[in-house]
């Protein structure tokens, strides 16, 4: 049984192959930095995009808060979804009223918590 | 419990066929898509030529064919570099991580069912769709790490911005093929397309096929979703600092899971691999119609300006996720009653 | 192939284990993580827990560390290592250590390791790990536990939004306190 699933190391055998051709050819393919080019072209190359005037990424670089609560409510969403889909595929066979009402039960009381944090303000993004 | 395992429709995941033939079939689809991928760039650039009244490159060979090979080319003559702040290993290892799990992706899109020996697909699992949301899911260390790891700011932000759209699209996204598997009875892709056979899903689960084609544009960072790279205001988002070849991974990999969301939706709702004609047209049909939403996702990077980032997330929790969980309830309540 | 899936497996799943807890940066540990997690995940499959090996990688690589992710960012360890060298954590913390250790090894040992030395069960009931299989498990024997899942799925989100309120103070606090600029 586990057998079906030997063409996934053939594909990612094949995707580390291209991916680390693609990641690896410049150093091979491309022009070499001359040993010891102290040219200011040369240095300024090394130096990260900017635009305007130049500034430090700050040591105290933060993000809103927005970000962990959509991170935080992503994973109580995410258990939902991988929780339904195996008693979404055995809905149709089983075909019974009582598994419907556990699953309508399952995604109701995640639609009120849906429905709370929006309430809250949780989903404006500021 | 194994009396109520054993009672499950398992028939067709548990063919395997021999070895050899899988990995010669793993390697025709990695080679068809491979290949698909420059003719699509060079396609989407004609395309989105003739929308704006232009040729569209038309230099390199006849009606500008050898475009893919020149960008090819210039990109894999450009200098490697990494710039000052850039964590090393890392930054050269991003790129490659998105090629390996869209490449990975591969295996999971059906090109046909069981024919004589071979099944026309790389693999058939119980798992299934699960499999090309877990890669997707894996993807997605390629872009963070890539902001994360060159040592620019605007990289950085690109990668936040980029991680926060993709798991707010992903539940939607999760939703919406979950009507599917209610009315298939199945995870297995092959099975879903098998039961496509009187009506196709896109039909009856039409809010799901919708939801999922949003949701898919915003998880390839294509237009109106592309703020993760939006070049008004953050040059190129986590690929800014990226030249050459390792710049041509992110593309690469973007392209490749367009084709892969578009063989997804294919698979799921628009019949995967039916059509008129003998079974071994099976393949034809489904490459075409991943090719037909593929230019599907051209004409709306024609036709729609980009979103605003608030817009971005509000759209995806306010409106597609209550959408899709309201499919998932009324599909529930009708694959019971009928 | 078996064994040799398994070994590579566990070196890897294994090596990551401990490069969480021996790299210093905040961001690489979590890195590690991931790392581990999908290793483990190839184990799981080992076992023909399947949709286990599926759910492993969506829930916790793809969303549980998503969210690491973040905290790492926030803390800030881009460049500099952050590494909370508190004396009381230094004492508590191998402590705990310890402490986890000796549990799992009673439950480990307790089980009396009767699977150790038999090549194990040879006819796996089919189907085992798929997701019919676990569905109807969820419905018939846990149900209970399903239904809590989604209750406690939403007192969660009550407590997300609850801290999410205290962060959210506290920075206003920080703004207006003339640390912003």
């Amino acid at each position: 049984m586990l057998h079906q699933y030997l063409p996934v190391l053939v594909f990612a055998a094949l995707g580390i192959l291209v991916g680390g051709a693609f990641a690896t050819l410049n150093l091979v393919l491309g022009p070499k930095r001359l040993k010891g080019d102290e040219s200011s072209a040369a240095i300024r190359q090394m130096d990260p995009y900017e635009c305007g005037l130049p500034s430090e990424i700050s040591k105290t670089f933060r993000f809103g808060v927005s970000f962990y609560l959509v991170a935080m409510l992503f994973i109580l969403f995410d258990i939902e979804v991988v929780f339904l889909y195996p008693v979404g595929a055995i809905l149709k066979s089983t075909d019974s009223v009582f598994v419907l009402a556990e699953v309508v039960l399952f995604v109701a009381l995640l639609f009120v918590a849906l429905i709370y944090v929006w309430r809250k303000g949780a989903l404006d993004w500021r | 419990m194994p009396d109520l395992v054993l009672g499950l429709p398992l028939a067709d995941t548990n063919f395997v066929d021999a070895t050899w033939i899988m990995i010669v079939k793993s390697l025709v689809i990695f080679i068809v898509i491979l290949s698909l991928v420059p003719l699509l760039l060079l396609g989407e650039r004609k395309l989105l030529g003739r929308f704006q009244q232009r040729y569209g490159p038309n230099r390199v060979g006849p009606y500008g064919l050898g475009q893919p090979l020149a960008d090819v080319g210039k990109l894999l003559s450009k200098q490697a570099f990494r710039p000052k702040g850039a964590v090393p290993f890392l930054y050269e290892i991003a790129p490659a991580l998105t090629i390996i799990s869209a490449v990975l992706t591969l295996a999971i899109l059906p090109f046909g069912d069981v024919q004589g020996d071979v099944g026309f697909y790389g693999i058939d699992v119980p798992i299934g769709i699960l499999y090309f949301f877990a890669f997707s899911s894996i993807a997605f260390y390629g872009l963070l790490l890539g902001g994360w790891a060159s040592g620019s700011k605007y990289s950085f932000l690109g990668a936040m911005r980029s991680a926060a759209q993709l798991i707010s699209y992903e539940i939607a996204m999760g939703l919406s093929l979950l009507g599917v598997v209610m009315m298939a009875g199945s995870l297995s892709l092959v099975d879903i397309v098998k039961a496509q056979g009187e009506v196709w899903y896109v039909v009856p689960q039409i809010v799901g096929f919708l939801i999922f084609l949003v949701g898919g544009f915003a998880e390839t960072n294509r237009p109106p979703f592309d703020l993760p790279e939006a070049d008004a205001e953050l040059v190129a988002g986590y690929g800014t600092e990226y030249g050459g070849m390792r710049f041509g991974s992110f593309m690469f990999a973007e392209y490749m899971e367009m084709l892969i969301v578009s063989g997804i939706a294919s698979t799921m709702f628009l019949g995967g691999w039916m059509g008129p004609g003998p079974p071994g047209l099976d393949p034809v049909w489904m490459l075409l119609k991943m090719i037909v939403l593929t230019i599907f996702f051209i004409w709306i990077r024609a036709t729609l300006p980009r979103f605003r980032y608030d817009q971005l997330m509000s759209f995806g929790w306010k409106i597609l996720l209550p959408l899709a969980t309201l499919n998932v309830l009324v599909t529930a309540v009708l694959v019971v009653v009928t | 192939m078996e064994q040799v899936a398994f070994f590579v497996g566990a070196i890897g799943a294994l090596g990551a284990a401990f490069a969480v807890v021996i790299v210093k940066n905040p961001f690489y540990s979590v890195l590690a993580l991931v790392i581990h997690l999908v290793f483990l995940a190839g184990i799981f499959l080992l076992l023909m827990a399947q949709f286990l090996a599926a759910a492993l990688i969506v829930v916790y690589a793809g969303a549980v560390m998503v969210l690491y992710v973040f905290v790492a960012a926030y803390v800030g360890g881009i460049e500099e290592p952050k590494w909370d060298s508190s004396p009381e954590l230094r004492i508590v913390g191998p402590i705990l250590a310890v402490a986890l250790f000796i549990a799992i090894s009673i439950a480990v040992l307790g089980s009396g390791l009767s699977a150790l030395g038999t090549p194990g069960p040879d006819d796996v009931p089919a189907g085992f790990g798929t997701p019919e299989a676990v569905g109807h498990l969820m419905m018939e024997d846990f149900l209970i536990a399903f239904e809590a899942a989604s209750l406690l799925l939403l007192v969660a989100a009550v407590a997300a939004i609850v801290l999410a309120g205290r962060r959210r103070e506290d920075r206003k606090k920080q703004l207006t306190g003339g640390e912003g600029a």
